[in-house]
């Protein structure tokens, strides 16, 4: 649980500083991850919310299939990370 | 005379009350963490993935009882599904957010969400002009 305050920030937190360390790459990781998701999810038709809670909800097979490739793509890059961070 | 908000106005209110909700559970829940996503992924950490499944069990319960009342569009397979979700899927793993996230960052303060949301505009238009030029399905999305 968070604390739900407002802070202003650059820390992104232990585990991004872990794998990315500093310098120009965790900028890079910002910006290339987010033209992932971006692309990502405009070229499946939908994100966590849009499949995962909509159409999931509403038991549509394309979303459940969207849903469990990106989590399951994400439970795979994350042990990647942390193995080789 | 007594001020009536507009029909417009009701809806518009009714987006920002659940906006703001659904924002601040985000937050509160730890989406927007980082570490807190990582751990999801690692599977350390079984609290927000049961999260994420009570969430879509209160929604598919929502849908269930609105059936009749309102409708959304069915979703269709096509050719984008899985390498779009192969992507994103990878995307978020790398910068903690996926495209909602980024927005309740920013709302709480998180400066470099910024530069996600960047990359997240970024993709995007880089996928219209992509998908105009190569890609021949209906991506479909949300409300189009």
């Amino acid at each position: 649980m968070s604390d739900g305050e407002f802070a202003f920030t650059r820390d992104i937190g232990a585990a991004f500083a872990g794998s990315f360390g500093d310098g120009a790459l965790p900028w890079l990781v910002l910006l290339g991850g987010g033209a992932m998701v971006g692309f990502g999810t405009r070229m499946a038709g939908g994100c966590t919310s849009g499949h995962g809670l909509s159409g999931v909800g509403r038991l549509q097979p394309a979303s459940l299939l969207a849903t469990a490739i990106f989590f399951g793509t994400a439970v795979v890059v994350s042990f990647a990370l942390a193995r080789f961070s | 005379m007594a001020a009536v908000p507009s029909r417009r106005a009701k809806d518009l209110m009714m987006r920002a009350g659940l906006g703001l909700t659904l924002g601040y559970a985000l937050s509160r829940i730890g989406f927007s963490r980082y570490d807190e996503v990582r751990k999801m992924f690692l599977l350390e950490d079984l609290r927000m993935f049961l999260t994420f499944a009570g969430g879509v069990t209160l929604a598919a319960l929502g849908f269930f009882a609105l059936r009749g009342v309102s409708s959304l569009p069915p979703r269709s397979m096509h050719a984008g599904i899985v390498p779009g979700a192969l992507l994103f899927g990878a995307g978020w793993a790398l910068c903690g957010a996926c495209p909602g996230i980024a927005f309740v960052q920013i709302g709480e303060g998180q400066l470099t969400a910024f530069v996600t949301l960047a990359g997240m505009f970024a993709g995007n238009w880089i996928y219209g002009a992509a998908h105009a030029r190569y890609f021949r399905w209906d991506a479909q999305g949300c409300g189009e």
